[in-house]
């Protein structure tokens, strides 16, 4: 039977492929930085400029904090700082690494659950806290008790959203953000509500508008307890575009789907169902993999975001409310940042034949491009070291190094226009975005993937990230 | 004519010949079957009588709930059918993305449960799908749910084939093409298989929305997998439609047949000439197409609005952007100084909510789209009175300080706007409402 060949296309930005293309591509990755990130800071503040562009053109105050979690290189902060934003930090060693390249502690913000550590040194800088618990509130509050200096500035994380059937783990209960104004309504010597705060991870343009008009109505809430917020924050949440054929990826999944349901060819490793339910010739519930195929940019989202109208507010767009209330609108994005700005490389072990499937082994593992066990639906791109003529086009599976069956770099089969050999250059595309750090682990002694930083001068160089060396 | 209930009101719609000029086919006979014509005023009041009927007296007398997923027609035409029985109707859905369908859902007293949107954070453990939460609602309280499952019953398809499909064979005898929108491919699967059984060669095309596009009542090809009574093989083509091309085929049969179908009919009709348009060919004897026209438009009206503002004709406030006058800016100190004198008036052009959120102390609060309307139909203010203008930033109070200006008004506005008196240190007044509304 022909192999017939479903793809999944990455969108690669030009940068990337013109490094990749470049004819020393093999010789600047061979040895030493193989397997490894590489990041493009260049795209990133491109990224950072769309973004501001719609913000720019629609409202009178706004601010970014790029999302530190998405990526742990130094590179993206050197690179928000050159941009002017701010950083979003989630940890200890987030905020550290972001004061060390140079933000300055007024342009930070902190999100998530907080350490009493964490706490300390984000007080004693006087950083933006975005407050996830009444507790935090309070922990806050007896930090500051007996000192004096200024006052301390914060979101409230608003968790409960009205109308919504969803409950977030993170952010405060309606009741204890009832309790929380009050409480800093008291102790406005002490702290300054900067703003109301939620994150949303639906990207649903009416539900987000939702949200937003949940949280405008606690910011109403705060100015009737005698509180000035003059900001609004939205979160994050902004969306990628990973595929450069959305068409091709929705056949690949159908082809998937035909595959579970028996009606062709599978196409998953060990009959995996990625969470779908499968009965009779119908497949229901969520994968476990993102959109891949989505094709809405993040500043069309926000664009559309912007110019939503708000009926409670006599149908007028978002920004005009924004504007006229005098608020500032704050996003934290951290994918969309870094969307298209990263690719890591590895090299091909071995290629075999088992059972009726041919297993390529790679030099990296799973959970080095894959985050939270959430497969990645898209192709990698290989570079032959010894272009051959005669092309065997052959569906495979990638496996990774650790000493583990479930090591599969990928669950479901890439279709290849050759067959891969040892040596073949293999880069995953677009994979800044939590793929290169949320889940790297160094399971049996292996290092974790270095980070360079691709300089496009007369010739390209990878430079070593200026990322904190972690052991 | 007179009817003992309203059940016996459900099928036998009309079916109406489309005029060739309409379509532009001329080897093919093209009809309607006028669903919206159903009591409830969609396609489905067939189904969901169809697939609770025969239980209908166990489930009353058992106090069970009808369970569905659905994200319109069929769950108001259960929650009718099921009020006028005495039986409590749930529905469960993701997919309400129509403003109307919500409301008039409340009207008739159903309960709905939307689910949030999906995460971007996959997770196929958090019962996100309307399926499982419906399987978890139903384990939670074994007896007390009737499911009548429209995706996977096989009483969906059934109804259409004793129906549907019988009447149209009725009124036009076999038929050559059926035409139809996927939703739960009840429709166009039973209807089908009732029309083959007089001719076998009889084309059935399925119409599905493009790519991600969103056309309320029928899907996209990719999310037919969650259809258990969609069975590809039924169908001689499935064509897709985009939700552009589908309004535009609606306004067409609106405006140039009567027909009053809404968005899912639109598509319909165009997949239907998608398809035909290649088959119009001289033969023996004349074809016949019918495609199926599921619900009235009435009900989309905020989807048409927000995809196809250019046929409601409306502009924005900012069309009638006045030329720009010379007006006399004044700094948030200068107006700290003459908002004290009682012939000064501080107008607020902002929209009441930002107004009562906070404005500067002693300001009036006019919008500025119903000022313009005050300016352009009279007079509204004595010539004694001096204006000073504020809005946000200062821009939209120096174009309508303009037209005053223009009007022989003594006014001035605020430079840098609200946003700079307020920046500038100087006291915001907020409206406390007589009631506190938390």
């Amino acid at each position: 039977m022909p192999t017939k060949l479903h793809r999944l296309p990455p969108r690669l930005h030009p940068d990337a492929q013109r490094l990749i293309g470049d004819s020393h591509f093999i010789n600047l990755v061979s040895g030493a930085p193989s397997p490894c990130n590489i990041v493009f800071p260049g795209i990133f503040t491109e990224n950072i400029n769309a973004l501001e562009e719609v913000l720019r053109s629609r409202l009178d105050s706004y601010s970014i904090y790029f999302a530190h979690k998405a990526n742990q290189s130094g590179a993206f902060i050197t690179a928000a700082k050159k941009s002017g934003i701010g950083v979003d930090v989630a940890s200890l060693e987030e905020l550290k690494h972001t004061l060390d390249h140079g933000i300055l502690p007024d342009m930070i913000e902190a999100t998530g659950p907080k350490t009493q550590r964490f706490l300390e040194v984000l007080v004693a800088h006087g950083c933006l806290i975005n407050v996830d618990s009444l507790d935090e509130l309070k922990t806050i509050l007896s930090m500051i008790q007996n000192e004096d200096t200024s006052k301390q500035r914060v979101y409230l994380r608003l968790g409960e959203i009205r109308n919504m059937n969803t409950h977030s783990r993170f952010g405060l209960s309606r009741k204890d953000m009832e309790l929380a104004i009050k409480l800093i309504a008291k102790r406005q010597s002490k702290l300054d509500l900067v703003g109301i705060a939620f994150h949303i991870d639906s990207s649903e343009l009416r539900e987000r508008a939702q949200a937003i008009s949940d949280a405008l109505d606690w910011t109403k809430r705060a100015v009737r307890e005698g509180l000035r917020p003059t900001h609004l924050n939205i979160g994050g949440g902004f969306r990628q575009v990973f595929s450069s054929d959305s068409k091709a990826w929705h056949t690949y999944i159908d082809g998937l789907k035909q595959g579970l349901v028996g009606t062709a060819e599978p196409l998953t490793w060990m009959g995996t169902t990625f969470g779908y339910q499968v009965a009779n010739h119908s497949i229901t519930g969520i994968p476990v993999f993102h959109k891949y195929g989505n094709t809405q940019s993040a500043t069309s989202q926000l664009q559309e975001l912007l110019d939503y109208n708000m009926l409670e507010y006599g149908n007028v767009s978002l920004s005009h409310v924004m504007n006229d209330m005098l608020l500032s609108l704050v996003i934290e994005p951290g994918k969309a940042t870094v969307d298209g700005a990263g690719i890591t490389i590895s090299t091909v072990i071995s290629s075999k034949v088992v059972g009726s499937d041919r297993i390529v082994t790679l030099d990296i593992k799973r959970d080095d491009i894959v985050p939270l066990d959430q497969e990645v639906m898209l192709d990698p791109i290989i570079i032959s070291r010894h272009p051959r003529t005669t092309k065997q086009p052959c569906g495979v599976y990638f496996a990774g190094t650790l000493c583990l069956e479930r090591d599969m770099i990928y669950q479901h089969k890439t279709f290849l226009e050759d067959k891969p050999e040892p040596g073949d250059i293999v880069v995953f595309a677009n994979t800044a975005a939590y793929q290169m750090d949320i889940s790297a682990s160094q399971a049996l002694m292996h290092k974790r993937l270095q980070k360079y930083v691709a300089h496009d001068s007369t010739s390209w160089k990878l430079l070593r990230d200026s990322e904190k060396e972690r052991r | 004519m007179l009817y003992n209930h309203i059940t016996d009101l459900i099928g036998n719609t009309p079916l109406l010949k489309i005029d060739p000029k309409i379509h532009g086919l001329k080897h093919i006979d093209m009809y309607a079957k006028l669903e919206y014509y159903n009591p409830f005023g969609s396609v489905k009041d067939r189904i969901a009588w169809g697939m609770i009927k025969d239980d209908i007296h166990t489930i009353a007398k058992k106090n069970q709930t009808i369970i569905e997923a659905s994200s319109g027609n069929t769950v108001k035409a259960l929650q009718l059918l099921g009020s006028v029985h005495g039986i409590p109707v749930e529905a469960m859905t993701n997919r309400i993305k129509v403003d109307e369908v919500r409301q008039l859902l409340k009207l008739m007293g159903a309960e709905v449960t939307e689910l949030p949107g999906l995460s971007e954070c996959p997770d196929p453990t958090a019962p996100q799908d309307v399926f499982s939460m419906i399987k978890e609602r139903m384990a939670g309280s074994p007896d007390k749910y009737y499911y009548p499952s429209q995706y996977t019953n096989e009483k969906n398809t059934s109804t259409h084939y004793e129906t549907t499909g019988q009447e149209i064979f009725n009124d036009l005898g076999s038929i050559d093409y059926l035409i139809g929108g996927l939703g739960t491919a009840g429709s166009t699967a039973g209807t089908s298989r009732a029309l083959k059984k007089h001719n076998n060669k009889l084309a059935t095309i399925g119409v599905v929305a493009g790519g991600d596009d969103f056309i309320p009542g029928i899907r996209t090809i990719h999310e037919m997998w969650e259809v258990g009574l969609f069975d590809k093989a039924n169908y001689t083509s499935i064509e897709e439609v985009s939700s552009h091309a589908a309004i535009d085929g609606m306004i067409t049969l609106l405006r140039r047949s009567g027909i009053t179908g809404g968005p899912t009919t639109g598509a319909a009709f165009v997949g239907a000439l998608q398809y035909l348009r290649s088959q119009d060919k001289p033969s023996k004897h004349r074809k016949k197409a019918v495609f199926i026209a599921s619900d009235r438009i009435e009900w989309y009206v905020s989807y048409l609005r927000s995809r196809r503002p250019d046929l409601f004709g409306e502009i924005s406030v900012e069309d009638d952007e006045p030329e720009y006058v010379d007006v006399l800016p004044i700094l948030p100190h200068q107006l700290d100084r003459q908002r004290r004198n009682k012939d000064v008036f501080v107008l607020d052009i902002r929209g009441q909510a930002a107004y009562d959120f906070g404005h500067i102390p002693g300001a009036l609060n006019i919008r500025d789209d119903l000022l313009l309307q005050l300016l352009r139909e009279g007079e509204p203010f004595p010539r004694h009175m001096q204006f000073i203008i504020a809005c946000a930033a200062g821009k939209r109070s120096e174009a309508v300080a303009g037209i005053m200006q223009q009007k022989g008004y003594e006014v001035s506005h605020l430079h840098g706007g609200i946003g700079a008196w307020r920046d500038a240190g100087y006291e915001m007044e907020i409206t406390t409402p007589a009631t506190d509304d938390e």
